[in-house]
């Protein structure tokens, strides 16, 4: 196969494949907040070697963008999502919508929005911040978040990086420490904003009604499992898969389980298509009669 | 009651002058991110302790039936969430002064309660 790179801004990564070999199916990733679209790089290849054209796109407030990640409202994020998904819906018979972290919790939006999604692949959706490294003094959270203080609290990124591997993190970590792949602190602006998000989606989450798989780690640093589960038992989805990972923090696409988060998606999709074409057929065949 | 005046005293003065420093020494870009996240959890804690010492007075001076006391105090509480419901990242500054003279006049306003009990 061959592959097309376009590059919109600086930090999008976008497969294409040729014009000729135009594929069907398009996935639509979105990164974790702070992050940036090198987080999901390597799964975006990998979803591109099995025929996909992928679009990781950097959110609003992350990068090069004009607004930045003080200032940023949730509904940029949704706005952004919103258009590029009308922008690239209507040229794919099949398209996914996935993410992590935020990523996860933007695309159960647009789902809840836009009822022609094909699919959803939410990982470590994070709807309540309650995971292990959560601070003592998390409940002075409400405090910062409703005052002035939002503006000046920065969480600063530290061990273990949402990662249980030690080579990955040693390695994210000289990298975080560059500035190169994602901002060094989280301000608890944006954590509000991501907050006010997963509220909105909390209130919508019957309007969900995409195949989903859901994937958490047990271990998750940031978010427990109660985020997925939430997600899961309250969705109107016919179709819904849900994984969790026992040897995995928070960055499930770079952590120790990296190789079953990747076929699970490939499996998930698959699985989707073969009960698609069976409900086709039990459709015709009831038109037959 | 003398006593919770006092302590809420004591916070208001220690709260402007943590604002005043975060503002001018803190919170600038040079500062290591710990440094901001270490002040910024004691001016949460600070402010934490200053709502529920409003709080508690409030209930207090409504126990005591001084019926006009508790809305003056109870407005101090919800001031800093009504500025933080405005404030922008653009208008940090002017925000975050207006805080520091709504806690200025509460200052001056639990003076006068503490003096006038």
């Amino acid at each position: 196969m061959n592959m097309q790179q376009a590059r919109k801004s600086d930090m999008d990564y976008i497969l294409i494949h040729r014009e000729t070999i135009q594929p069907n199916r398009a996935v639509m990733l979105f990164h974790g907040l702070t992050g940036s679209p090198f987080e999901l790089k390597k799964y975006a290849k990998f979803l591109y070697d099995k025929g996909f054209d992928v679009f990781c796109y950097c959110l609003p407030g992350h990068g090069d963008h004009e607004i930045d990640i003080y200032s940023v409202k949730e509904k940029d994020w949704r706005d952004f999502a919103n258009a590029r998904y009308k922008e690239l819906r209507k040229n794919y018979a099949d398209f996914f919508a996935g993410g992590l972290c935020l990523g996860a919790v933007l695309a159960l939006n647009l789902a809840q929005e836009n009822k022609d999604i094909s699919g959803l692949i939410c990982l470590s959706t994070t709807l309540f911040l309650d995971g292990w490294t959560i601070p003592w003094y998390n409940f002075l959270m409400p405090i910062g978040l409703y005052t002035i203080l939002r503006y000046y609290y920065t969480f600063p990124e530290r061990e273990p990086y949402g990662i249980k591997s030690i080579k990955v993190r040693n390695t994210i970590s000289k990298l975080i420490s560059k500035n190169t792949v994602a901002m060094d602190n989280y301000p608890l602006s944006a954590i509000f904003e991501l907050l006010t998000l997963s509220k909105k989606v909390r209130q919508n989450i019957k309007k969900v009604f995409a195949p989903i798989l859901l994937v958490h780690s047990l271990e998750d640093d940031l978010t427990s499992t109660k985020s997925a589960k939430y997600v899961y038992k309250n969705i109107s989805s016919f179709y819904k898969e849900y994984m969790e990972l026992d040897n995995s923090y928070h960055l499930i696409l770079y952590d120790n389980e990296k190789d079953k988060v990747y076929n699970k998606t490939i499996e998930f999709i698959e699985a989707l298509s073969y009960k698609r074409n069976i409900t086709l057929k039990e459709l015709q065949n009831r038109k037959k009669k | 009651m003398h006593s919770l005046l006092l302590f809420l005293i004591c916070i208001n003065i220690l709260l402007i002058i943590a604002m005043c420093f975060g503002l001018i020494k803190v919170f600038k870009e040079e500062t290591d991110p710990k440094i901001r996240a270490w002040y910024s959890v004691l001016l949460s804690a600070l402010l934490f302790l200053y709502l529920g010492s409003i709080a508690a007075a409030c209930i207090r001076y409504l126990f005591l039936e001084k019926y006009t006391t508790s809305p003056f105090l109870f407005m101090f509480f919800i001031f800093p969430f009504a500025i933080g419901n405005f404030a922008s990242y653009k208008k940090l500054k002017l925000f975050t002064l207006l805080q520091i003279l709504i806690f200025a006049i509460s200052l001056i306003y639990i003076i006068y309660l503490y003096v006038n009990f």
